[in-house]
C-alpha cells in the first residue's frame, strides 16, 4: 500500500524573492555608480601632469572621493526613511502587555517562543494598524506591532483565534527569514532610484536651458527617467509580493487549516485583478488563498516578472559597456563589449532558467512557458538597452540596441531556443525526479551548460550590437575604417559568425547544450549514493 | 419656555452599545474605538487607508472580527445625522457642528427630550439597520445592533429626562 504522495517543497529552489532583490540591486545599483561617476567627472579639476590641455584628463583623487561621496548622497535618503518609517509606525504604540488584551499577550509570546528566534521582539500595540499588523524598527531590535481590532479576535475563539494566531506566525515568519535586512535594503535602493530619476530629470532641464538640446529629445528622454524609475519600483513591487507568499506559506506550516482561513477571510471582498495589481505591496486576497491551496503555484513562471529581468538587462548592457569604455584603453571596445554581454548574458540566462525550471515542476507540460519567455526576452532586452538614460545624460553616451532586422531576428531565434532548451533541459530532470528531491544535484549539472550557452549566445549578440552602433557615430567620423566600407552592416554580421563560429568555442557550446539534456535524463533516475533516501530507507 | 433637552455624545452612545452587545470588547473599548471615534464616519471596519499595513504587513483588510468599529461607525453617522437635523430646524447648531467635524472631536448632539416617541425610534432603527448593513454586517447582526442602539436612547432619555415639577 502506498503512503501519501508527498508535497513538493518549494523552497528547493533558488529562492524567487533572492532573485527579485539581486535583480532590484544590480539595476539600481550601477545606474547609482553610474549617476555618482557622472557628477564626480563633471566636479572633478583637470589633472594636466601627465598630458598637454586640452588632453588632460580629470584628476584620479577627486574621481574617487567625487564618486564615493555622490553615492552615499544617493543612498541616504532611503537610510532617512527606512528610519523615519519604524518611527512613526512606533508612535503611539503602547506595549502589549499594558493593554487590555492579556489573553492574546500570553499567546503571543507563546507563538514568539515557538518560533526561536535569536533576537525576541517587543510587542506592542500600533493604535491606528486597525486590523493590521506588521514587523518593524531597527535590525538589532524588532517590534512586532499588531493592531487592536486583530487582537480582539483572540478572545472571540475558535475560528477567529486560528485567523489571529496566523497573522502572528505571519509576521513571525518575516522576522525568522531575517526580512528587516533586505527591506532596508529595498528601501535604500527604492529611494536612491526615485532620487536619481529625479535629479537626471533636473540636470536634463537645465540642459534645455541652453540651446543644444531639442525640446523633443528633452521630453523623449524625460519619458525614459520616469520610466526607468517605474522599472524599478516595479521590480521592488515583485519582489516584496512574492515574499509575503513565502512568509503565508512559512506561517501555514503549524497550522494549514488556520492559513487557509485567514486566507479566506482575507480573499473575501478583495479587489479584481487590474494595473494596480502590479504596484501592490501585498499579493491579491484570491491569489494568497490559491497559493495556501497548492503552494507549487510559486514555482509557475511569470512573464511579467521575465519582462522586467530582460528589461533591466537591457539597461545593464548599455550602462555597463559605456561604463567600461570611460575607464578600459582606447581600441578596447570588442573585449569589453564580449565581457559585457557574457558577464549580463550569463546572469539573464539564469535568471530565465530558474524560472522555466521551477515552472517545469508547477505544470506536467511546458505549454506556452518557454515561448512567453522568449518572447520577453526578445522585447525586453531592447526596450531596456533604450532606456538607460544616464548614459545619454551626460551627452556622449551609447543609445540602445540598434534596430536592425538581422540583429532582431538573430535575438528572437536565439531567445526561442534558448528557452525551448531550459524548459527541456527542467522536463527531462522533473520525469526523473517529480518529487524535486535532488534539486541541488540537477542545478550541478544544468547552471554550469546554461553559463556556457547563455553566456556565448549574448557575448556575441551584444558583440554585434555594439559593433552596429559604432555605425552611429559614423556622421561625425566618415573616414573611421568601418564607415568607408560599402556594405558596412553585412560585412559586420559576417565578422561576427567569423568571430564566433570558428575555433572550439562553438563545438563546445553545442555540445554540452545537446549532452545536457540525456544526461539530466539519466542523472534524474539514478539514486544519489549516501543521500537521505539511502539513509531513511525507501519502505 | 425652554425646550427641555437631553445630551447625547457619540462616544457614550457607542460605549453603551458595545457594553450591551460585545461586552469582552469593553475593556479595550479606548483601542478599538479611537480611530473611528474622530469623526471619520466615512471608513469600513478594518480599513487601513491609503498604505494600509505597508511592507512586512499582513497586507488583509478583511480579517476584523470586532464589533467595536463597526458600532462606533454606526452611533457617529446616528449622532451626525441627528445634529444636523436638528441644524436646520434650529440654524446656528449647523455651524457648531461643523467646528466639532473641523476639530476632529467627537460630535455631540442635544435632541429633544419627548423627541424619542415609538414612531420616531422606529424611524431611527431602519435608518441604523440599512446603515450596519451597508458596513458589512450581516442582517442578524445589523437588527442586533438597531435594537441595542435604539434600547440605549430610550434608557437614555429615561435616564436624562428632568423631572416634571
Amino acid at each position: 500500500m502506498s503512503g501519501p504522495r508527498p508535497t513538493l517543497d518549494v523552497r528547493a529552489f533558488p529562492s524567487d524573492p533572492s532573485l527579485l532583490l539581486i535583480l532590484l540591486a544590480a539595476g539600481v545599483l550601477l545606474s547609482d555608480l553610474f549617476f555618482a561617476l557622472w557628477l564626480a567627472e563633471l566636479n572633478a579639476p583637470l589633472d594636466c601632469s601627465s598630458a598637454t590641455y586640452p588632453a588632460c584628463p580629470k584628476d584620479a583623487g577627486a574621481m574617487f572621493s567625487g564618486t564615493v561621496t555622490h553615492l552615499l548622497q544617493v543612498l541616504t535618503p532611503g537610510m532617512g526613511m527606512y528610519a523615519l518609517s519604524a518611527w512613526l509606525r512606533r508612535r503611539r504604540a503602547v506595549p502589549l502587555r499594558d493593554t487590555a488584551f492579556q489573553g492574546a499577550a500570553e499567546t503571543v509570546e507563546r507563538l514568539v517562543g515557538q518560533a526561536g528566534l535569536g533576537r525576541r521582539p517587543t510587542v506592542l500595540v500600533g493604535r491606528r494598524l486597525r486590523s493590521g499588523a506588521c514587523v518593524t524598527g531597527p535590525l538589532g531590535g524588532p517590534h512586532l506591532l499588531l493592531g487592536p481590532e486583530l487582537l480582539a479576535l483572540h478572545d472571540k475563539g475558535g475560528q477567529q483565534r486560528r485567523v489571529f494566531e496566523t497573522v502572528v506566525r505571519h509576521e513571525l515568519a518575516h522576522l525568522q527569514s531575517g526580512d528587516l535586512r533586505p527591506q532596508l535594503l529595498t528601501t535604500l535602493l527604492r529611494w536612491s532610484n526615485l532620487y536619481a530619476g529625479a535629479f537626471a530629470v533636473f540636470a536634463l532641464t537645465l540642459t534645455l536651458s541652453g540651446d543644444d538640446i531639442p525640446a523633443g529629445d528633452y521630453l523623449f528622454s524625460v519619458v525614459r527617467v520616469v520610466l526607468l524609475a517605474l522599472l524599478g519600483e516595479l521590480i521592488a513591487r515583485a519582489y516584496l509580493r512574492v515574499r509575503e507568499h513565502h512568509a503565508d506559506l512559512r506561517a501555514g506550516t503549524a497550522d494549514p487549516e488556520g492559513l487557509l482561513a485567514t486566507m479566506r477571510a482575507g480573499a473575501a471582498g478583495a479587489a479584481g485583478p487590474g494595473l494596480r495589481v502590479w504596484l501592490r505591496h501585498h499579493p491579491l486576497g484570491s491569489d494568497r488563498l490559491a497559493v495556501a491551496l497548492a503552494p507549487s503555484r510559486l514555482l509557475a513562471s511569470s512573464p511579467g516578472r521575465l519582462l522586467l529581468g530582460a528589461t533591466v538587462a537591457g539597461v545593464l548592457l548599455a550602462t555597463l559597456q559605456d561604463l567600461l569604455l570611460r575607464i578600459a584603453a582606447p581600441g578596447s571596445g570588442v573585449s569589453t563589449a564580449i565581457l559585457c554581454g557574457a558577464v549580463i548574458g550569463t546572469a539573464l540566462t539564469l535568471f530565465f532558467a530558474f524560472s522555466l525550471w521551477g515552472h517545469a515542476w508547477h505544470a506536467d507540460a511546458p505549454g506556452r512557458a518557454w515561448p512567453a519567455a522568449a518572447a520577453a526576452l526578445t522585447v525586453g532586452l531592447p526596450v531596456g538597452s533604450h532606456l538607460a538614460v544616464f548614459t545619454r545624460v551626460s551627452g556622449r553616451g551609447l543609445t540602445g540596441i540598434p534596430p536592425n532586422p538581422l540583429l532582431l531576428a538573430v535575438l528572437a531565434g536565439g531567445a526561442l531556443l534558448l528557452c525551448g532548451w531550459l524548459a527541456a533541459l527542467g522536463a527531462a530532470w522533473r520525469r526523473g525526479d517529480p518529487q524535486a528531491r535532488r534539486v541541488p544535484r540537477f542545478l550541478a549539472l544544468a547552471v554550469p551548460a546554461a553559463c556556457a550557452v547563455g553566456g556565448w549566445l549574448f557575448a556575441m549578440f551584444w558583440t554585434w550590437a555594439a559593433s552596429l552602433l559604432g555605425l552611429s557615430f559614423c556622421p561625425d567620423f566618415p573616414d573611421a575604417p568601418l564607415c568607408r566600407l560599402a556594405d558596412p552592416e553585412r560585412r559586420i554580421a559576417v565578422s561576427m559568425l567569423a568571430t564566433f563560429g570558428s575555433g572550439p568555442v562553438l563545438p563546445a557550446v553545442v555540445l554540452v547544450a545537446s549532452a545536457a539534456i540525456p544526461l539530466a535524463l539519466f542523472l534524474a533516475r539514478r539514486p544519489e549514493r549516501g543521500g537521505w533516501e539511502d539513509q531513511t530507507g525507501s519502505g | 419656555m425652554r425646550e427641555r433637552t437631553i445630551v447625547v455624545t457619540h462616544e457614550e452612545l457607542a460605549r453603551r452599545v458595545v457594553d450591551r452587545l460585545a461586552p469582552d470588547e469593553s475593556a479595550a473599548f479606548d483601542l478599538l474605538a479611537r480611530p473611528y471615534l474622530n469623526g471619520s464616519t466615512g471608513t469600513r471596519p478594518g480599513r487601513r487607508g491609503r498604505g494600509g499595513d505597508g511592507p512586512l504587513g499582513i497586507g488583509l483588510e478583511e480579517i476584523s472580527g470586532a464589533l467595536t468599529p463597526a458600532i462606533v461607525l454606526v452611533c457617529g453617522w446616528f449622532v451626525t445625522a441627528v445634529a444636523e437635523g436638528a441644524a436646520s430646524e434650529a440654524g446656528g447648531r449647523l455651524t457648531r457642528s461643523v467646528l466639532e467635524r473641523l476639530r476632529r472631536r467627537p460630535p455631540a448632539v442635544e435632541a429633544p427630550a419627548e423627541g424619542f416617541d415609538p414612531a420616531r425610534l422606529a424611524e431611527i432603527r431602519t435608518s441604523v439597520l440599512a446603515k450596519a448593513e451597508v458596513l458589512g454586517l450581516s442582517q442578524a447582526e445589523a437588527a442586533l445592533l438597531a435594537d441595542a442602539v435604539v434600547g440605549e436612547l430610550t434608557l437614555l432619555a429615561a435616564e436624562r429626562q428632568p423631572p416634571r415639577s
